[in-house]
């Protein structure tokens, strides 16, 4: 059983203060979804908690099982066992799926026999074009592609835990559920993966039952409830957090550095 | 092995005309454009001697397996030369031995334009001559292997390929030398008759201390196809100029380098892709890292000529700055005298991509690891599309190697 601990976590772009005390602590084959309007800062926890350039600390820790990821490299912090599906992951011209596997296989020590074989079966289980394994790491792949690309990642890397950053958007519904069953299958295994699942909609959790749900706003966890709480979250939507990070940063907290978020798109939230 | 100064008193001519041109020419200044940015203010052309044919320089030649043939040379002149079944009705010849010798000698680079191509012909070594007859075509490579190693030595390689209709052949050359202080000043000329084609790549690993002109000059005549690429290592101060005409009605061709800089080198490199003849297609790709306090130039011009309708002629520059004090300078041109053509041109300057690296390394792969995967990545692009399969590794190889040392030594 492992056990990843975020404490009063603070951490600015520039001068902003994006993140503004996050504490939650997540245990193996556990799913927390973290729900919020955009521009909210809920990218900006995954890629904080994963060592992404361009963000500064100023407060708190995250560890996991008592190591302290905040002073590692962000390479170490996945050896570690974090993995993070990003929401846009990014084209990599000349680097393959393949060799990008295989430099972290030896890195930790694996066989890559072992690794070229779970890549495989990997994109077989999810329906990822075998093709693709050897050519340039998301270049020129759709939506749904890039999507079921991370999630052989992370099935071959088998992480403690996975940052599933927005994995549902983008992606048609076949890719979804392809997606989202291959993580539930991840928490259900015999060394559960543990999940923390952002998003903004609902759906995502047709396939991935949450064990807890958290409403994210204004760089902090706002309330933490159950998968009732994302029933209630549909209905009512995030009008009243919208509301108060307006009144807390203005405009300018919509504005997420890893993302194209907008004010706007909050407005057509129950269309989703 | 017949030494050329002996056997060719009409060589001796060109020589000696040559010199007292050499003499009268005005040095190359950094004012000038096709010299602007480089180094060449520093360099006395006056400074070196060329090197005797008893000099003596030895090194192990490096081949490759199956080739067509392979001409060792050294100081200057033909140590060996194996040819193989592999050549067929080819020829793999030293100049004065070739019935067309006169013609030959630069028929396709044409008159010497500058002070550097009179020093050149004033102290021409053995020539190579690379003779393919009509509907010929030579599958494995040919490989001339040169190197040379004396303080304050010139040498002047020049190689000839010659590539009559329908006929096909693929050349690799090697430069190197030894840590002594030198100028090497080699010459290539690629003539692609109608129909032909010609794959040529030259890898320039010349020693820290050497200073290098290089000159290409290619031409395409009808239908004909040409590759004509520099995979740029070494040297101190390393230059390649390339002269690429498309003669030929539907002539078509790559120019193609991967350049690696480290230390305080220069690489510095000048492209002309002229169209002289309509629906011509010429495809520039030059991709460099800089790193340490090395420096790369790129400038090239692509001519459209008013005969030139229908031509196709595209221009891509890009760099890799591996660290603060590197610079790399690019300068893209297009001088269009026709309305029917596409051409474009692109060039960049910029580091490994930040986010490139986090997604390599939010997958546990190192960061110095993640940086070879994406250098190595850049420049398997350019090196997929250049002719010698036999080679491509080995530059692949060198470029990880370098980036390597650079960051062991960074971190050192």
């Amino acid at each position: 059983m492992s056990e990843l601990v975020i404490t009063d976590l603070h951490a600015t772009v520039g001068d902003k203060e994006i993140l503004k005390g996050v504490s939650l602590t997540i245990r193996s084959g556990e799913v927390h979804a973290v729900m919020g309007p955009n521009g909210s800062g809920k990218s900006t926890l995954s890629h904080v908690i994963t060592g992404k350039p361009g963000y500064t600390v100023t407060k708190g820790s995250v560890t996991l099982d008592g190591v302290e990821l905040l002073d590692l490299p962000a390479w170490e912090r996945a050896k570690a066992g974090i993995f993070l599906a990003m929401q846009y992951p990014t084209e990599v011209p000349g680097v393959s799926l393949q060799s990008m596997l295989f430099a972290s296989a030896i890195e930790a020590g694996r066989d890559a026999d072992e690794v070229k074989a779970g890549i495989a079966a990997e994109a077989e289980r999810i329906g990822f074009d075998e093709a693709l394994i050897t050519r340039p790491l998301n270049v020129d792949l759709s939506g749904g592609e890039k999507k079921r690309n991370e999630t052989v990642q992370l099935g071959v890397l088998a992480p403690k835990f996975a940052i599933l950053d927005e994995i549902d958007s983008g992606l048609d519904v076949d890719a979804m559920k392809a997606v989202t069953r291959r993580v539930e299958d991840l928490t259900n295994q015999d060394e559960p993966l543990g999940v923390l699942a952002i998003t903004h909609y609902k759906r995502l959790f047709e396939e991935l039952e949450p064990d807890h749900v958290h409403v994210f706003a204004a760089g902090v966890i706002q309330k933490s409830g159950g998968p009732e709480l994302a029933e209630e979250l549909e209905q009512t939507g995030y009008a009243e957090w919208v509301h108060l990070v307006e009144k807390d940063d203005g405009f300018a907290a919509f504005h997420d550095p890893s993302g194209n978020t907008t004010f706007a798109e909050d407005l057509h939230l129950h269309e989703g | 092995m017949p030494d050329a100064q002996t056997l060719a008193p009409w060589l001796d001519t060109v020589r000696a005309t040559a010199a007292s041109q050499f003499a009268e020419a005005e040095a190359p200044s950094g004012v000038d454009e096709v010299w602007r940015y480089s180094r060449i203010a520093d360099i006395n052309l006056h400074a070196y001697s060329p090197v005797s044919s008893d000099a003596g320089s030895a090194i192990d030649a490096i081949g490759i397996d199956g080739a067509a043939a392979t001409v060792v040379i050294r100081d200057g002149r033909i140590l060996s030369l194996d040819r193989t079944d592999a050549l067929g009705k080819a020829t793999v010849s030293s100049l004065v031995d070739h019935p067309d010798a006169q013609t030959l000698l630069n028929g396709v680079r044409g008159e010497a334009i500058d002070a550097i191509a009179h020093l050149h012909d004033a102290n021409l070594g053995d020539v190579i001559v690379i003779d393919v007859p009509r509907g010929h075509h030579v599958e494995a490579p040919i490989v001339i292997d040169v190197y040379s190693d004396v303080g304050g030595g010139l040498t002047c390689p020049h190689t000839i390929v010659r590539a009559a209709n329908g006929s096909g052949v693929n050349v690799f050359e090697r430069r190197r030398s030894g840590s002594a202080s030198q100028l090497v000043v080699p010459v290539v000329e690629l003539d692609a008759a109608p129909d032909a084609r010609i794959g040529y790549l030259v890898a320039q690993q010349l020693g820290a201390n050497t200073n290098s002109l290089e000159h290409h000059v290619a031409q395409s005549d009808q239908q004909a196809h040409v590759i004509c690429s520099v995979a740029a290592f070494g040297g101190s101060y390393a230059r390649t100029r390339a002269d690429f005409r498309l003669n030929g009605r539907g002539a078509s061709g790559d120019l193609l380098s991967a350049y690696f800089g480290d230390g305080s080198q220069m690489l510095d490199f000048r492209t002309f892709q002229e169209h002289n003849a309509a629906d011509t297609t010429s495809n520039l790709l030059f991709k460099g890292a800089v790193t340490g306090e090395a420096q790369s130039v790129y400038s090239g011009l692509i001519k459209v000529a008013e005969t030139a309708p229908g031509t196709n002629a595209f221009q891509t520059n890009r760099n890799l700055k591996l660290s603060e004090e590197a610079w790399a300078y690019s300068v893209p041109n297009l001088e269009i005298e026709q309305n029917q053509v596409s051409c474009s041109h692109a060039s960049t300057v910029g580091e490994i991509d930040e986010d490139q690296r986090f997604y390599l390394e939010s997958r546990g792969v190192p960061t110095t690891t993640a940086e070879q995967l994406l250098v190595s990545g850049f420049f398997a692009e350019v090196i997929a599309l250049m002719p010698i399969d036999a080679v491509k590794t080995e530059m692949q190889t060198i470029i990880d190697d370098a980036l390597a040392a650079d960051r062991a030594a960074q971190e050192g």
